[in-house]
């Protein structure tokens, strides 16, 4: 392996499962095609040059790409990603090698998805890089390609229209458990 | 409801507010019962969304690193190689070779001129092959009540003469009219067996008008009786390879449309890729052809649907791979066939008659099964 290649596979290594982790989290209802989505970013990355970039910029450069081809994802058709979701959870929950605990592992997840799923897509990902990679509001603006300003009230509406779904959520689940 | 210092609040828990006015919201905060709410929601929610661990397959992870680093591993030496001022840096086969006759020899120049020099050699054998080609062709012949084994022979002979009247005539466009009102060669030379001897035939051997000819003819042949070519699937889908220039009479818009079809898969197609394409036509195809369970409303496609979701997923990845190598004719294939997989996979066990016909009919509209057909190399 090169040098060049030793590099890039450290990135990976550091930044495959927070990439992951964000796609997931973008496309909430599709996120069987995170890891592909990931990968696809990564190999844009390698075609580009790891070495091209400026410390620390490649990371930005990876999730706006990522972003990118999550909107990609997300903007086909209604109909399809409707039936494909419904077809992809079939198979995998043929596959769940424990149902009952998957189902209660994945509770908390689906649940934090669907909140997700709730927001416009630029208030989402806003939101997803603030907490999840602790951006700040201005390299969040570098790899959305928007104002800082755009950044500050994206990330607010999208905590306060939380809030109000959030709290309804967990007030069902205290009923339904007591 | 919310405090117009709510924004602010949002603003302090990342740490965007300058010093001063991070005092003032905290001063705020001691004040306010409903900003103080909004934080703790706030940084509540932080947490769950910190918490989110993605679901990642460790070796799915390591898989996906050892193709990126595959894929990329000569342009990146190449890069390297011209970073360094085109010297050899590696210690490959092309480093040795520069070792043997010098350093200067894979200077780029060079490279291009042997690359050149292949090109014109190999251009110039192919003239040279196919102008002896030409001067070797038999006289043509009648191919009139030609038995079955000798339906080859005679309808090379046949498609020569053919081509002979084209050129004194002008091309024309034969189609199932045409060539039954023509000059009633069907019998022997579009028998089954004559048309898949044509399909078995090497095509090397084959003149370019009598290509051209076949080309035609399978084209207007399948657009008119798209049950009769589906009966000999391989003659079909070779012919529709054919994929020659058409005569510009009324066929350039066509012969452009047939050519790119000819490429939409390339040589370099995988053969996982073929495979797959040639098990999603059979499904297609059984799926058409699908019947009523006696005496019910409901159809049994319990093997179709089996089928498409397997052919679903690899779908799914193999368009995916071909996305990320940029194989735009093959993910374009794909694209076509994932969303009838999908409906086929969506069905009720026993679906009712007009699910099945929706589905069909889109079938038809898209000539999906058609497509596959020429679209894909045999997976030998």
């Amino acid at each position: 392996m090169t040098g060049e290649d030793e590099d890039f596979a450290s990135f990976f290594q550091e930044f495959y499962p927070s990439l992951c982790r964000f796609l997931e989290c973008m496309l909430a209802g599709r996120s069987s095609v995170a890891p592909d989505i990931a990968q696809e970013s990564f190999m844009q990355l390698y075609r580009q040059g790891l070495d091209t970039f400026a410390a620390g910029e490649a990371r930005f450069w990876l999730f706006r790409v990522a972003r990118n081809f999550a909107l990609n994802e997300l903007n086909k058709t209604q109909t399809r990603t409707r039936l494909f979701g419904r077809v992809v959870e079939a198979l995998r929950t043929q596959h769940a090698p424990n149902p009952e605990q998957e189902l209660e592992m994945s509770e908390r997840r689906e649940l934090i998805l669907e909140m997700l799923k709730s927001l416009p897509e630029q208030q989402r990902a806003a939101l997803i890089l603030r907490e999840q990679e602790e951006m700040s509001y201005r390299e969040i603006a570098r790899v959305l390609g928007v104002s800082e300003g755009k950044v500050k009230v994206d990330v607010f509406r999208a905590r306060d229209r939380l809030r109000e779904k959030w709290g309804r959520a967990q007030s069902i689940l205290a009923k339904s458990a007591g | 409801m919310n405090c117009h210092w709510t924004e602010k609040v949002s603003l302090l828990i990342d740490g965007e507010l300058a010093q001063a006015e991070a005092v003032e919201v905290e001063r705020h905060l001691q004040t306010c019962a409903a900003c103080r709410q909004a934080r703790e929601d706030f940084l509540n929610f932080r947490q769950h969304l910190i918490s989110y661990r993605a679901e990642i397959d460790p070796r799915a992870q390591r898989a996906a690193l050892a193709q990126i680093l595959a894929s990329g591993a000569h342009a990146a030496r190449a890069k390297e190689t011209i970073a360094r001022g085109l010297q050899p840096v590696a210690h490959g086969w092309r480093e040795r070779f520069a070792r043997l006759t010098g350093a200067r020899a894979l200077s780029p120049a060079w490279m291009a001129a042997c690359v050149l020099l292949v090109f014109a050699v190999a251009a110039a054998l192919l003239f040279l092959f196919n102008s002896r080609r030409d001067t070797t062709r038999l006289a043509v012949s009648p191919a009139n009540n030609q038995a079955p084994a000798d339906a080859q022979r005679g309808d090379r002979l046949a498609n020569d003469k053919r081509s002979n009247e084209e050129r004194i005539a002008g091309p024309r466009l034969e189609t199932n009219t045409n060539r039954r009102e023509g000059s009633g060669q069907e019998s022997a030379s579009n028998s089954p067996v004559a048309v898949a001897g044509r399909a078995r035939r090497p095509r090397r051997n084959v003149s370019p008008n009598i290509e051209r000819v076949r080309g035609e003819v399978a084209r207007d042949a399948y657009r008119e009786t798209p049950r009769r070519l589906q009966a000999t699937p391989a003659a079909a889908g070779l012919e529709l390879r054919a994929g020659v220039e058409l005569p510009s009479m009324g066929g350039g818009g066509a012969s452009v449309a047939l050519r790119r079809q000819e490429r939409a898969f390339p040589a370099s197609a995988d053969f996982k890729t073929a495979r797959h394409v040639e098990q999603a036509e059979l499904l297609l195809r059984s799926f058409r052809n699908v019947r009523m369970a006696d005496g019910g409303n409901a159809l049994d496609i319990a093997y179709e649907k089996q089928s498409s979701r397997k052919l679903l997923y690899r779908n799914i990845v193999l368009r995916r791979e071909a996305a990320s190598k940029g194989d735009l004719p093959v993910e374009k294939v794909l694209n076509s066939l994932e969303p009838i997989l999908i409906d086929i996979a969506n069905l009720p066990d026993r679906p009712a008659r007009d699910d099945v016909r929706v589905i069909k009919d889109r079938m038809q509209r898209k000539n999906i099964v058609a497509m596959l057909q020429i679209s894909a190399p045999r997976a030998e």
